[in-house]
């Protein structure tokens, strides 16, 4: 068999940024218009004042804001173009040309919208000009400021979008470390847990004195499994090969607790072994299966760990089934225990991962999928 | 203590009833005349060997053991019953101590405690 490492994956994307909403923008766009109105109209005044001319207030307010509230209006547009292409460094020579269009109909638009203001102001309608005349006169004579006005937007825009994109991963980011800190919290919880502690002491107890041989190995096993547990303490993602080894020992504990009751099988793909995997990612799915899927359902009961490669990810596939009737009322906390899981998955993976739980009357499936990826030299195995 | 005093044990966990038997065999004065896994199996099971004393585990599949108990304690009221569980909740044990239970052992048990509840209750 070929051992040839899987392609990473190429770098999941950034999850969009939710969209500015139309409200924010509005007020947003009025508010710094306001601003440069005033600031353009004072000047207007200025010049007047300096000129000797009259002061005309309410012509230079005119002449001051006009131009700004036009580009307040247009704001929105602008805001869903830069959402929807976005200028990025990888794709500059096709969404740079497209912003230059959007520049160009924009400016045509800003024009129109000041055009009758405009050619009142400018005294053109006092003497008949007709509008389309005054149209032409505003595209060929004052089209450039409005198109820079525009770059100068586009600008804001995506550095607005961009702080946002970095706060939605820096929130990200500290929803998946609470996650792992909880799956972390879970699973020291039901290994450390009293029932599953004291009763495998018990059972130790139970051998140490006529047959030693299995209470050591027993001890063994429950000392290598709290050491796997408290080493993944802070790991995002993990060999897969420490997931397996894990839950071997929490399962062969199992099987001698519940004496023949118990059979376990494991089918695992070797070469997945070295791939990464989310940490504590098995151990919440092998305790359903042994809790919910074995202890609770009178009889034999058998939990399968499969795992293989799929179309280029992993597959895994965690299966019990019972000889006796799974009650519904034992199987309550089944899809709650997953909860965590599947919200863990959904934050490393996106939608480049899959995860089901398929239940039976004699028991229950759980299958998973994500994206094959090796283990660097020196990850934790 | 007098005895010969004959026990049965009910635990879904083969190596718990192994733990029993081994301290009670130790001790001395205690004769464990039935081991079950099956908790449906245990309620036949004491009702036709008529132990002086019965052993339940709480979490069983199939029937729980408090619900065993309270079964019992319908059919042999006067049987002495000690539940011996993993679970150290104040809640459980009310319980089991409601249902009429006599005692109440934490897992991993300890000899001591199980010989001078069963000097308590067998005397």
């Amino acid at each position: 068999m070929t051992t040839q490492a899987p392609p990473a994956p190429a770098p999941r994307p950034p999850a969009p940024a939710p969209g500015l909403r139309a409200s924010r923008v509005w007020a947003a766009a009025f508010a710094a218009a306001t601003v440069l109105g005033g600031l353009f109209a004072a000047q207007e005044v200025s010049q007047r004042v300096v000129r000797d001319q009259p002061a005309a207030v309410l012509e230079s307010l005119a002449r001051g804001f006009l131009p700004w509230y036009a580009w307040a209006l247009l704001a929105p547009a602008v805001v869903v173009l830069c959402e929807r292409l976005p200028i990025r460094a990888e794709r500059l020579w096709r969404t740079l040309p497209l912003h230059a269009v959007a520049g160009a109909a924009a400016a045509a638009v800003h024009a129109a919208i000041v055009l009758l203001p405009t050619a009142w102001l400018n005294g053109e309608r006092a003497v008949g000009v007709p509008l389309w005349v005054s149209y032409q006169f505003i595209l060929v004579n004052r089209a450039v400021p409005p198109f820079v006005n525009f770059w100068f937007l586009v600008a804001v825009i995506h550095a607005v979008l961009y702080q946002r994109r970095l706060r939605d991963r820096e929130l990200a980011a500290a929803r998946l470390a609470g996650r792992l800190s909880e799956a972390e919290l879970l699973a020291l919880k039901s290994q450390l847990q009293p029932h599953f502690l004291f009763n495998t002491l018990n059972a130790v107890a139970a051998y140490v004195r006529d047959e030693p041989e299995v209470a050591e190995a027993m001890l063994a096993r429950l000392s290598a499994l709290l050491r796997l547990v408290l080493e993944s303490s802070g790991q995002q993602e993990v060999a897969f090969e420490r997931e397996l080894e894990a839950a071997r020992h929490y399962l062969a504990i199992h099987e001698v607790r519940f004496g023949g009751r118990l059979s376990v099988g494991f089918d695992v793909d070797p070469e997945l072994e070295g791939m990464l995997v989310p940490a504590m990612l098995l151990q919440p799915i092998v305790e359903n299966a042994v809790v919910h899927g074995v202890a609770a359902v009178p009889g034999p009961g058998r939990v399968d760990v499969g795992a293989r490669r799929r179309d280029g990810r992993l597959f895994l596939c965690v299966r019990n089934h019972s000889e006796g009737r799974v009650l519904p009322s034992r199987t309550r906390g089944t899809g709650l225990g997953l909860a965590n899981t599947r919200a863990r998955l959904q934050q490393l993976y996106g939608t480049a991962q899959r995860l089901e739980l398929v239940t039976g009357e004699h028991g229950a499936t759980v299958e998973l999928e994500i994206p094959l990826r090796p283990a660097p030299a020196g990850a934790p195995a | 203590m007098s005895g010969p005093w004959r026990a049965v044990t009910v635990d879904d966990e083969p190596p718990a009833l192994r733990r029993l038997r081994g301290l009670m065999s130790a001790n001395g004065g205690i004769e464990v005349v039935g081991e079950f896994t099956d908790p449906a199996a245990a309620r036949e099971g004491i009702a036709a060997l008529q132990p002086d004393v019965a052993f339940l585990d709480i979490q069983m599949p199939g029937m729980t053991g408090l619900e065993l108990l309270a079964s019992i304690k319908r059919s042999e009221p006067d049987l002495p019953v000690i539940v011996v569980t993993s679970a150290i909740d104040a809640q459980t044990r009310q319980k089991a101590m409601d249902g009429g239970a006599r005692a109440f052992l934490v897992k991993p048990i300890r000899d001591a405690e199980l010989l001078s509840h069963l000097a308590n209750i067998l005397s």
